[in-house]
This record gives C-alpha cells, sequence and structure tokens, in this order.
C-alpha cells in the first residue's frame, strides 16, 4: 500500500510541470525540494548521528557561492552543482571535524558560530550582487531547474534510506544514543561521526547549488543567512527528528504555513504564523509525524 | 484526553487542508488570459511590509498610493488602444524584508495576478534581486531608493530608476563644501566605508571626485553593517585631522556613530550620515545631537516644483508626518509609468518599455530623462538637507533651499 | 588602542550580563532561551515610554526590573512549564521551539506597535565622557553600565550563597531530584529562576536603549549572550564574566590586526578556537 501511495506520488511530482504551468508555484516547489534536501541532510547529522549542527547555513551558502560562480563563468550546472556539494564536504572537513572535539552540547552553538563567521566573511568579501547577465537571463528556464532539484531530492532520501539501514547506519545511530557505550564495544566513533558530516555537508551544499541556480539575481551572502541555519532543525524537529519522514513534513508545513499567511494575510502574517508555531509545539510533543504514530518514540 | 484527541486530528486536517490548498493554487495558475480591455493597469509590488525594514516600505507604499489617488481621481491613464482611461492598481506583496522571498513574491504577482509591470520596493539589497526578474520576464520596472551604477551596467533593458546615483551624492555633499567661503573650507575629509555595494562606491566616486577638487581623503576605514563600535574609527579621524567626514551607516549604526563621536570629543566642521539621518525619528531620538548633520535621501520635500505641495498636503493630511524622500521619489515612479503608458497608448512591455526610455516630463522630483543604462537624470538630484535645531532643512542647490547652511558646526562642548 | 580597549572592556560586561539571563536559565533547567535578545528589546522600549515620563532609564531601572520579572514569570508558567518533566535533550529542542515562535511573536508584534524604525534614549548625559588624559575618554554611560555589571556579580553571588531561595536554584541546576528529595520545591525554583532571568534582562535593556534598538536586533545580542556562555562555560554562571571580557577584548585588538569589518568575526574565531581547545569552555563544568 505505501508503496504505491509512493510511486503515485512520485509520478505525480516528475508530471507536475506538465500539469501545472504557473511558474510561480513551480519555484516555489524548487524552494519546497531545498529545503527537505537541507532538512534531510541535517537530519542525517543531527537526528540520526546526535550531532546537533545550527551552522548548516555555512555549508548550504558555500555549496551555494561555488555552484554560482562556477555556472556563471560557463561550467555547466551538472557540474558546477556536485562541484558545489564537494566544496561544503571540504570545508566540513577542514572546520567540522575539529569541532568534534567540542562537548556534545557546545556542539550546537559552535557550529552556529561557524554559520555566523561565514556570512560575516562572505557579506566583507562578496560586496557587489550575483545577477545574470542578459544572455544567461534569455536562456533561464524553469523546467530544466525543477526538474535538477526533484532529482537531488531524491537521490537524498534514497542515500538517506541505505545509509541508516546499513552497518554505519547502525553505528551512526548508536553514536547517537549512547556515544561512550558505542565507543566501548569498539566503534570508531570518529570514523562514522565524520561519515555522517561529509554526507550531510555534500547534501547542504548540494540544495545550495539548486538555490544557485533558481535565482536570477542575489547578493552572495543571501544563502549564508542565519534562517539557513535555523530553518532545518526547526522544520526537523517539528515534523519529527530521525525519520526520513519527518524533515518532509516538517519543511511542507513550515513552507505552506508561511507562504499561505504571507500571500493572504498582510501585515499580521508572521505574528499569526509564530502563534501557530507556538501551538504546534506545545501540543505536538513528538513532532507532526505522532499524529500517526501517536507517540514520540524515535524511529528509523 | 479528548479534547487533545479532538485537537490533534483538527491539526491533521488542517495539514492535509494545506496541502490540498497548495494544489489548488497550483492549478490556478492555469487560469485565462486577460479579456480585452482591462480593468484596471495592475502594477505589482513588492515591499517589506514587516521585518527590520518594514518602516521604509511603508514610507515607498504611502508614496504610490497617493500618486495612484491622484491620477486615478481623473480616471485614470488614457489608452489609445482601447480610447478610454484607466486607472492604476498596485497589488502589494511582503517580502518580509528578506531577498530570497522578493523573488518568489515577483513570481506571483507575475504568474498568478498577471500585473502589467513592476514598481520597486525599498532598500537596495531587496530590490537587486528584483531587477533580474523583471529583465527575466521582459516587464518595465521602475523603482527608487537605488543608487547603485553597478546594478544599472548589466545591459538590462527593462529596469529604471530616477533616484539619485552614488555619483549624484558624493558631487552634492562636494558642492556644497566648494560654497563654503576659501579660507573657511575643509579640505581634509574622512570617509568612513561601510562593507556594503554602497559604501565602496561611494568611496571609489569620493576619491575621484575630491581628488579633482583639491580636497584630500586623509581617513579611509571600513566598517561591517553589523558593527556598532566606531571608536578606532574616530580615534583615527581624529589624529589624522580630518576635518569633514562623509559616510552611509545603517539607522542604529548612525544613532551609535554620533554618540560615540560626542563622546571622544570629536569636532568635526562638517558630517554628512547618509540613510541613517533620513528619518524624523533622527531628531527624536538625538535630541540636539542630532543637529548640524547633512543627509540625503532622493527627495525633499521643501522643494519648490510642480505638484510638491499638493503632494505635501495630502501627505501630512494622511499620515500626520513631513513627507520622507523616499515617498516623494515613489509618487515620481508613478508619475512616470502614467506618463509612459500613455505615451505608448498600449500596455504592450516592449511599448512602455519604450516610452519610458524616451520619458521626458516634469516631476515632483524635477525634470527627469533617463541615460540608456536606465539611471534617471535631472537637474534636482544633488540636494543635500541638514537638520537644524530638530528641523529638517533643505539646504543645496541654493535656489531651492529653505534655509541656509549652517557651517561650521559648533565643538561638542560649546553646545 | 586604548581607547577601543576601553570600548571593548565595557561591550565585554554587557555581554555578561545578557550571558547572565541566558546562563541562569540554561543551567537550572537546561531551556535554551532564544527570545531572551527580544525580551531584553522588549524592555528597552518600556524604558523608552518611562523615559518620555521623564524618568530617567537608570532610575527607572528597578521598576523595569519588575516588570520584566512579572513577564518571566509569566510566561514561564504559559509557555515553558509543561515540558519540564522531559529528558534533557527533548527540553532543550523543545524550549528552543517554543521561544523561536515566541521571538517571531515579540519581534513582529513589536514592528506592529512601535514599526521597525530604530528609537534611541538620548538622555542629557549622552555623549558625556571623563577625559581620563589627553584624547581618552572613558564614556560615562558605558561606565555607568560596567559598575552596574559588577554590582549584580557581587549582588548574585550573595544570594546564591547566602539565601535559602538562592541555595536551593543551585541545588535544582546541580540535581533537580534530589534537591526535590531534600524538600526543594523544584517548579517554584524554576518559575523564580526564569523570573530572575528575564529581570536580569533589564540591566542590558537600559544600555542597549541608550545605544539604538529596533525590534530585530534582540537576536543579535541573544547571540552575543551565548558565545559567552559557551566561552564561560555552560553550567557555571560566574564564568560568563570573564568569558565576556574576554570577547569584548578580543574583539577590540582584533581591529588593530585585522581592521574594523573583522572584528565580530575574529571574536567568533578566537571562539571556536577555544572551544576546540578547551572542549568544556574556559571555565565549564556541565555533567555529561
Amino acid at each position: 500500500m505505501k508503496k504505491i501511495l509512493l510511486s503515485l506520488l512520485i509520478v505525480l511530482l516528475i508530471s507536475l510541470p506538465f500539469i501545472v504551468k504557473s511558474q510561480y508555484f513551480l519555484s516555489l516547489m524548487i524552494t519546497l525540494f531545498i529545503y527537505v534536501v537541507l532538512a534531510e541532510s541535517w537530519n542525517l547529522l543531527g537526528g540520526y548521528t546526535g550531532q546537533v549542527s545550527l551552522g548548516h547555513g555555512a555549508f548550504f551558502g558555500v555549496g551555494s557561492l561555488v555552484t554560482r560562480l562556477l555556472w556563471i563563468n560557463k561550467v555547466p550546472i551538472l557540474l558546477s552543482l556536485p562541484l558545489g556539494g564537494l566544496a561544503a564536504a571540504l570545508l566540513a572537513a577542514i572546520v567540522g571535524i575539529p569541532c568534534f572535539r567540542m562537548r556534545l552540547a557546545y556542539f550546537p552553538i559552535g557550529t552556529l558560530a561557524l554559520s555566523m563567521i561565514a556570512l560575516l566573511t562572505v557579506s566583507n568579501i562578496f560586496i557587489a550582487a550575483g545577477a545574470l547577465s542578459p544572455k544567461l537571463l534569455k536562456s533561464y528556464e524553469i523546467f530544466s531547474r525543477y526538474y535538477l532539484a526533484l532529482f537531488i531530492v531524491i537521490v537524498t532520501i534514497i542515500i538517506i534510506y541505505y545509509l541508516i539501514r546499513s552497518r554505519p547506519g547502525l553505528a551512526i545511530v548508536a553514536i547517537r544514543d549512547n556515544e561512550k557505550a558505542a565507543a566501548a564495544i569498539g566503534i570508531k566513533t570518529l570514523k562514522y561521526k565524520t561519515l555522517a558530516l561529509l554526507i550531510s555537508t555534500f547534501l547542504a551544499g548540494s540544495a545550495g547549488g539548486i538555490y544557485a541556480f533558481q535565482h536570477v539575481s542575489y547578493y552572495y551572502d543571501a544563502p549564508f543567512d542565519l534562517t539557513w541555519s535555523f530553518t532545518p532543525p526547526l522544520t526537523t524537529f517539528i515534523g519529527g527528528i530521525s525519520t526520513i519522514a519527518g524533515p518532509i513534513v516538517g519543511s511542507i508545513c513550515f513552507l505552506a504555513l508561511s507562504e499561505i499567511f504571507a500571500v493572504t494575510l498582510g501585515e499580521v502574517h508572521v505574528l499569526i504564523f509564530g502563534f501557530c508555531f507556538i501551538l504546534i509545539v506545545l501540543f505536538l510533543p513528538g513532532g507532526l509525524l505522532s499524529i500517526k504514530t501517536g507517540s514520540h518514540v524515535k524511529k528509523f | 484526553m479528548d479534547k487533545r484527541r479532538f485537537f490533534l486530528r483538527a491539526v491533521k486536517a488542517g495539514i492535509v487542508s494545506i496541502l490540498a490548498f497548495m494544489v489548488v493554487i497550483g492549478f490556478y495558475g492555469l487560469s485565462l488570459a486577460a479579456p480585452a480591455a482591462p480593468a484596471t493597469i495592475k502594477l505589482g509590488c513588492v515591499i517589506p511590509l514587516t521585518g527590520p525594514v518594514s518602516i521604509g516600505g511603508s514610507w515607498i507604499k504611502q508614496g504610490y498610493d497617493i500618486a495612484v489617488k491622484h491620477i486615478n481621481a481623473d480616471g485614470g491613464v488614457f489608452l489609445k488602444e482601447f480610447n478610454k482611461k484607466i486607472p492604476l492598481e498596485i497589488i502589494y506583496q511582503d517580502n518580509e524584508s528578506n531577498p530570497r522571498k522578493t523573488a518568489e513574491r515577483m513570481e506571483k504577482l507575475y504568474s498568478l495576478d498577471k500585473v502589467h509591470f513592476f514598481l520597486g520596493g525599498f532598500a537596495q539589497f531587496l530590490i537587486v534581486p528584483q531587477l533580474a526578474v523583471a529583465e527575466k520576464y521582459e516587464v518595465p520596472f521602475i523603482g527608487t531608493t537605488l543608487g547603485s551604477t553597478a546594478e544599472f551596467s548589466r545591459g538590462y533593458k527593462y529596469t529604471f530608476t530616477p533616484f539619485q546615483s552614488e555619483q549624484d551624492q558624493v558631487i552634492a555633499f562636494l558642492d556644497v563644501l566648494d560654497s563654503i567661503p576659501k579660507n573657511q573650507r575643509p579640505l581634509k575629509i574622512a570617509f568612513f566605508e561601510i562593507q556594503e555595494e554602497w559604501g565602496e562606491a561611494s568611496g571609489k566616486y569620493l576619491q575621484q571626485f575630491s581628488k579633482e577638487r583639491g580636497y584630500q581623503i586623509v581617513t579611509q576605514e571600513k566598517y561591517a553593517i553589523a558593527s556598532n563600535d566606531f571608536s578606532s574609527l574616530i580615534v583615527k579621524a581624529k589624529s589624522d585631522g580630518a576635518e569633514a567626514l562623509y559616510t552611509n551607516p545603517t539607522p542604529p549604526q548612525g544613532i551609535r556613530l554620533v554618540k560615540q563621536m560626542k563622546e571622544l570629543n570629536w569636532n568635526s566642521k562638517i558630517t554628512c550620515i547618509m540613510r541613517a539621518a533620513d528619518v524624523e525619528a533622527w531628531t527624536e531620538n538625538l535630541g540636539k545631537d542630532g543637529d548640524y548633520i547633512l543627509h540625503e535621501g532622493g527627495w525633499d520635500f521643501h522643494l519648490k516644483l510642480p505638484g510638491v505641495q499638493k503632494f505635501n498636503e495630502d501627505y501630512r493630511a494622511a499620515y500626520k508626518l513631513n513627507p520622507t524622500p523616499p515617498a516623494g521619489s515613489a509618487y515620481a515612479c508613478i508619475q512616470i509609468f502614467a506618463d509612459a503608458i500613455n505615451r505608448a497608448g498600449t500596455l504592450d512591455p516592449k511599448k512602455v518599455r519604450d516610452a519610458i526610455a524616451a520619458t521626458n516630463m516634469m516631476t515632483i522630483m524635477g525634470p527627469m530623462t533617463f541615460a540608456p543604462n536606465g539611471r534617471g537624470q535631472g537637474k534636482y538630484l544633488r540636494l543635500m538637507a541638514q537638520w537644524q535645531k530638530g528641523k529638517d532643512e533643505l539646504v543645496w542647490p541654493p535656489d531651492q533651499a529653505s534655509a541656509p547652511l549652517l557651517f561650521p558646526t559648533p565643538p561638542w562642548n560649546e553646545r | 588602542m586604548l581607547q577601543t580597549l576601553a570600548y571593548g572592556i565595557l561591550n565585554g560586561l554587557l555581554y555578561s550580563i545578557i550571558a547572565l539571563g541566558i546562563s541562569l536559565v540554561f543551567g537550572v533547567m537546561r531551556y535554551l532561551n532564544i527570545a531572551h535578545g527580544s525580551l531584553i528589546i522588549l524592555g528597552s522600549y518600556g524604558s523608552l515610554y518611562l523615559f518620555y515620563f521623564k524618568l530617567d532609564p537608570f532610575i527607572s531601572l528597578p521598576i523595569l526590573m519588575v516588570s520584566l520579572f512579572l513577564a518571566g514569570i509569566i510566561l514561564f508558567k504559559l509557555l515553558y512549564s509543561n515540558f519540564v518533566r522531559l529528558a534533557e535533550e527533548l527540553r532543550i529542542q523543545k524550549s528552543l521551539l517554543v521561544s523561536f515562535g515566541l521571538m517571531l511573536v515579540i519581534e513582529h508584534g513589536a514592528t506592529m506597535v512601535w514599526t521597525s524604525d530604530e528609537k534611541s534614549i538620548t538622555p542629557f548625559y549622552s555623549g558625556m565622557s571623563f577625559e581620563v588624559f589627553s584624547g581618552f575618554y572613558v564614556p560615562f554611560i558605558g561606565l555607568a553600565g560596567g559598575i552596574l555589571a559588577i554590582i549584580v556579580i557581587i549582588a548574585l553571588h550573595l544570594f546564591f550563597s547566602r539565601t535559602y531561595f538562592g541555595k536551593s536554584v543551585i541545588a535544582v541546576s546541580q540535581d533537580p531530584e534530589g534537591a526535590s528529595l531534600m524538600g526543594v520545591n523544584v517548579k517554584r525554583a524554576f518559575l523564580i529562576s526564569f523570573g530572575l532571568s528575564v529581570c536580569l534582562g533589564a540591566i542590558p535593556s537600559v544600555l542597549i536603549g541608550l545605544q539604538a534598538f529596533s525590534p530585530s536586533v534582540g537576536i543579535t545580542w541573544f547571540n552575543k549572550g551565548i558565545v559567552v556562555v559557551m566561552l564561560g562555560g555552560l553550567g557555571n554562571i560566574y564564568g560568563v564574566f570573564p568569558a565576556g571580557l574576554f570577547l569584548g577584548i578580543v574583539e577590540a585588538i582584533s581591529v588593530f590586526f585585522f581592521g574594523a569589518p573583522y572584528r565580530e568575526i575574529t571574536g567568533l574565531v578566537i571562539f571556536v578556537l577555544v572551544l576546540i581547545l578547551f572542549p568544556k569552555g574556559l571555565f565549564g563544568r556541565i555533567p555529561e
């Protein structure tokens, strides 16, 4: 039953641009895909490995920056985007791994600091906006962007699904549940944490690449904004941490709610969004998925 | 327990309906083409209605709304194609002071609301993304609070702004300095450069034009947008013997800067604080410490130009304040659109675009034409205002000034 | 350079007091209150209003402290009391989420009431400074703030070590179950601690109010505060003072090596380096 629903959903998503021609809607879907990829990537590190990172904005931003710079300089997007992801993972290798030395409780704020450093540095260095030339603008169309984003979402979910069910996945979850115990039974915790980190940041960087491909003009520090660091954990917490569906559900609700409010409610929309947000947090302790499962047990 | 279960079910239902709603919005996008003579000329405008710069968004909206009211009072804009007057209508969307959402909401205006033309929002960092979207769809765009020359050097054809450029701002400042009698004229200028496009460009032009006119930039120091401590810059300016200051801080930075100048007892003889000192709140917040500061926001309500008085009256009646500079330049944007659409006689984007490029009219910003890159050119784009005794006075150019320039600024301990 | 250093020290003390409120709440009940910065800004608006009624911000400080204390208690009861019983990591998560929502509400509510326009309190002594020696000025307001900060730390120390209630708060922060077994009303301790933390925010409210503020700057100050909390070490309330000074001084010194635009960045980089080299923070003693 589940498999049928899932395949129907995929068919729907693939055929969407032919059914709905509105650029606005497709653009929104792409943004949703970015949110989902980012949230899933965050969840790999935060939900499944237990390392709550508040710095994913830095990796998202780096992926976006590298992809954009390469693409504007005639490197085809199918190459620029993975290179953006690699750049993000490289950054993670250099600064993220040392951060594992921090005590668990400090890791979030340490990574938040990384995100802030990235934002401030890029703001200072890249002052001009990265707008597309008239030639690139003329060649802009939404289909390629949509399908690329959809492809990346599907690949991301597949990667995470199989990773969690593999042997490294078991190690990762063991680390989350009790790092000391895991080390005691011989799991090389640093190796697996690093694995999770690198995959997670590669995916986050790829999400950044989609952003770079999607937007026609933005100041280079826009994808480094701290909201990109806060939103993935927020949506994942809301949707249900440590599940594959959690980040997806959380992202959909977060984005849908804020868009709909913004488009229909006028000046009070963020205020109302804030209230709804608080209500959801207070009354749904396990995240939205707990409505179905009825518990706050962490699931695979 | 029952209540909770019910609530949970309600939330679940809510979520399902939200998802359904999204699909519905998508299908709505399939709506049919517009009928022959549209009921209104739709102008799409994405502005910050919420978020950190929402106050600026409200000023722009005020200017647009009054302008539309004036034009529609007569029935609207006459279009030869339909042989009748059609009223203007602005559809606003909030961008929450967020650049990414700016582009998205413009997409909505274009796809769903089917706007004919775009109006700019507020603040350069929010408007720059809009330029590319307008160009992508080849829809004419007129916006204000956009001083950047770089953003108009990309070869875009559909974007226009009547607003003064960075060069105009710097030249206005130097013109004011030039007007001071030679024996009192400050020749050593300090420039505090904010780390954003506007700051960098202003620095470039200030260096270039100062050299031509015999001034010297003795201090050029950078600061970040996030920074709120200017002590090191002020100390350097003091020790370099600077007598004048030019800078473009954000509003909170501007306040902090002046307070630190006083704490560190730096007596600059003439100080120009762009952007931060534009607001009415400047004098509310700083009291007499805010006096003598020069600033410039693109337009000034003291201008003795056609239409200004009517605009001032309507603005004061509606909002109980003196018209802010962005409101004035926003009003001019609508004037230009109305004129261009009328001359084009049609709503066809390309023809309106060409009409805008050929603009040669009087607006409340003065006579206006456009350079090939879309930047406005006009006699009264180089203005300077100064806070005097808690009131904002226009001090440059002399033929429009409401009060003479107060120079030099008295030292702190003599005020 | 001395001048910038002076400002750096005064800034550092400001960061410390902000961090104090955050650290108190985290240390006692493992809640992370992101809205702390926004609450401080709310206090600044309060101070501004009292100023309109001709009350100097320093004089109206006690009124502000009491109001914020009450506000803290009300907020705690409304929002934070449900998940007092949850496991520690869930508590951090939940409090993070709730305070995020609260921050949105406060920020946008404040924008609706007061617009996003900048505000600043400028009493007659604004800008006054003592010229200690030629070219070196100590600003009056900054100095007053610094002295206040020192008074607060002394008062807090006395509170925690001499009063029954203070000692019970420390007990609760170390071991809630043990404390309740000893007869401490844990729930009340949480309630009062939260109120106290917001109340402590009144001091930064005044100091920031005397600089410049608008509804959206809350998170910026929070970021500074949380960095200081981590630097000083979680679970150690007194650690925030040396940590705050450290951050302020590092920022000031960095101006001379890297230039003004890199001030904040250097502070953050040093912060990350410190955490990497001293995983528990400079003085931390958080239980694992």
